[in-house]
């Protein structure tokens, strides 16, 4: 299956020629925390993944077409 | 005294008498600083039903004991005084280089009464104080008062001031200080104005004594290789990005306020959010005293209309102009706070206001003829005019000036003032935050996120995530992050740095960190529980202040809009705000009745059952 990734702030390092948005191919069952490690995404990084506009867990599986937003969360003021 | 300076200075204005005092030292301990030092002054000294801008009213400027030490973010100062914007109790901070310089000249707190007959200035120089005639000040911006007082006492001296809208009494003008940093909310630039009191300037070659230098150093060595640590793991996006970044969070959890609150995502977000505000106008970042961090923002745009140079914009900023007015250009976004930096207003306040007379507007409840120009949805040339005309109180600026609960209800419509006490909020959206809502209608200044933030466990997952959409048992935490911040605001910490660096990782969050931080500053030897306890005794005296006042339940409140109309889109879609469940839950925990009064039980154990005034 293929879905979208959206990376922003710390995590654009971790995208593929550091592009902001890009198409990856996992395969079938993949879950974010299986996305994350397929980018390199070390385990203990603080971040937040929305799936189709919502916050999920790492342990939540993905769909084909699925948007994923991932960004780390920081304080604003 | 170490920490602290041990010295509190009294300005009567009205007299023109200047006079020294000790500080206390079990008041000192009681009430830490900053905030603490606000409250305790307050209820002895001010009249909690006397009208705001009055020479009745009293108002504080005092720093902490970490304020100026080399601790990590000790840099800031609290300005308490009764509000014109609330009419309840205020306290707005800031930080910058001008808090430190404040103790470095000796002194720990300033209080400031009645009203000078000329617009003065104080000048405080390494413990030595005067009023000085600011009659050729009058008028003049906060960029520009600044230079001038600099070159009339010293190249060195560091300047808090009120620039045109705080003499016009605009409702939520500010105290502007090191031109940038903003004192914003709740109107104490107003206050000044009130008392022609134009600016404090300063000049300190002193230093803060530490009670245990050596334990000082060892625990600030430790703490800041820890953050450095971890910010080489994950590069700290407030560093990067500014606080602006927080738009990719808040957009993407829904709770971005858009359209005065009617929707919680903007579909123009990518256009204002930290990343664009990087790659398009960013000089450079700037960090106040004693900050690893470095959030502040330097900024050039060039553009024909918009074009200029300054500091900001801040994520608050960017809310309240940007999505809530429907502004996707952030250019128009960055010339209305540039405006309200250098002529002294509050941008949450500013932007939320112009947002609320836009859906007047739209609903018909407002005419443009009134306005006196076109004032549709993302108009950012409006926005920046109307900025412009609020500080001046030119034409319908006047109305603005009073801010949006004022103008809303004069047109019979208040339920369209997106506040809480008559106080604009910040930019997180309760629908889809719950313990948000809980935190702005119990916050003692009104709609604001300073007070208690549960942004860090809804939001940003600090120190763990919490569902931001359940409302049950978030009143506890809720507590607890409102303990932490005061005892943050009285140490004279920022909230960026204590609540990840130096508070424990459970959601009871303890100050554990700046308990360190405080016995090896001052030697008082505070317990844990103490420090909670005096975490506690601050906000409780800030609600006897409250309910002297006359507040009660009926005032911790929200909109209709956030309490029953279902947020149409976002993931928090269809939620309300459950904030009458959460409340009772709260009340509870803060050991107050029903009503909201604390209990004769709970000011007894906290040291508050001497009445105040």
């Amino acid at each position: 299956m293929i879905v979208r990734v959206k990376c922003f702030t710390g995590l654009r390092r971790y995208a593929p020629e550091g592009r902001k948005d890009f198409a990856i191919e996992l395969d079938a069952g993949a879950r974010v925390a299986n996305l994350l490690d397929r980018l390199g995404v070390p385990v203990a990084t603080d971040l937040i993944a929305a799936v189709n506009g919502r916050r999920v867990a790492r342990e939540t599986p993905l769909q084909d077409g699925d948007a994923v937003v991932l960004f780390t969360p920081m304080e604003g003021g | 005294m170490h920490g602290w300076m041990g010295k509190i200075l009294r300005v009567d204005l009205t007299r023109g008498r200047l006079r020294e005092e000790p500080l206390e030292p079990k008041a000192a301990k009681d009430f830490i600083g900053g905030r603490g030092f606000g409250i305790h002054i307050l209820r002895r000294e001010a009249d909690p039903g006397c009208d705001p801008l009055s020479a009745e009213n009293v108002m504080v400027m005092a720093t902490g004991p970490l304020t100026g030490t080399g601790a990590p973010t000790g840099a800031r100062y609290m300005i308490m005084t009764k509000s014109p914007l609330t009419g309840a109790i205020t306290c707005s901070n800031a930080g910058g280089r001008f808090p430190t310089e404040l103790k470095q000249a000796g002194f720990d707190a300033l209080i400031f009464t009645g009203k000078a007959e000329q617009p003065v200035y104080l000048w405080i120089e390494d413990g030595s104080a005067e009023l000085r005639d600011a009659n050729h000040l009058w008028g003049k911006t906060t960029h520009a008062t600044t230079d001038m007082l600099r070159s009339e006492t010293d190249a060195k001296a560091r300047v808090a001031c009120i620039g045109p809208a705080g003499e016009r009494l605009v409702r939520f003008a500010a105290v502007m200080n090191d031109k940038d940093r903003a004192a914003g909310r709740s109107g104490v630039g107003a206050v000044m104005g009130s008392k022609n009191l134009k600016a404090v300037v300063v000049r300190g070659t002193g230093k803060v004594a530490l009670a245990d230098p050596e334990r000082f150093k060892a625990f600030n060595q430790e703490t800041i290789a820890r953050f450095k640590a971890a910010a080489r793991e994950t590069p700290l996006g407030l560093t990067i990005n500014g606080t602006a970044g927080v738009v990719i969070t808040t957009q993407h959890l829904g709770v971005l306020p858009t359209k005065n609150w009617q929707q919680g995502t903007f579909s123009g977000w990518e256009q204002i959010h930290g990343e664009t505000l990087s790659a398009k106008y960013l000089v450079r970042n700037k960090a106040c005293y004693a900050c690893p961090i470095g959030c502040g923002r330097i900024t050039r745009v060039e553009d024909p209309v918009f074009g200029g140079e300054g500091e900001g914009p801040e994520y608050e900023t960017i809310y309240a102009m940007g999505s809530n007015c429907m502004v996707d250009n952030l250019a128009a976004v960055i010339k209305a706070n540039y405006i309200c930096n250098e002529q002294g207003l509050d941008t949450i306040t500013m932007g939320a206001t112009i947002a609320c007379a836009m859906e007047l507007v739209d609903k018909g409840f407002l005419q443009e003829e009134t306005v006196g120009r076109p004032l549709a949805w993302g108009d950012g040339e409006a926005l920046v005019e109307l900025t412009r005309m609020t500080a001046a109180r030119e034409g319908f600026g006047d109305r603005l000036a009073e801010g949006s609960y004022r103008l809303a209800a004069s047109l019979g419509h208040p339920e369209l003032a997106m506040v809480a006490k008559k106080q604009e909020f910040p930019g997180y959206e309760p629908r889809g935050a719950q313990a948000m809502g809980l935190a702005y209608a119990t916050s003692p200044i009104g709609g604001s996120h300073m007070r208690g933030d549960p942004a860090y466990f809804e939001l940003f997952g600090i120190p763990e995530p919490v569902d931001p959409l359940e409302w049950r048992g978030k009143a506890k935490i809720t507590k607890s992050f409102q303990d932490l911040s005061a005892v943050i605001d009285s140490a004279g910490l920022c909230i960026f740095f204590a609540v990840r660096n130096l508070a424990g990782k459970s959601l009871d969050v303890p100050p554990t960190g700046i308990r360190e931080y405080l016995n090896a500053a001052t030697g008082a030897d505070y317990t844990l529980e103490e420090l909670i306890r005096a975490g506690e005794r601050i906000i409780t005296a800030e609600r006897q202040f409250l309910i002297r006042a006359g507040f009660s339940r009926r005032d911790d409140t929200l909109p209709a809009r956030l309490t029953a109309e279902p947020l149409p889109d976002g993931p928090a879609k269809g939620m309300v705000c459950h904030l009458e469940e959460m409340l009772d839950e709260y009340y509870r925990e803060q050991n107050w009745s029903e009503e909201g009064i604390p209990t004769a039980e709970r000011l007894a154990a906290l040291g508050l059952e001497e009445e105040g005034r």
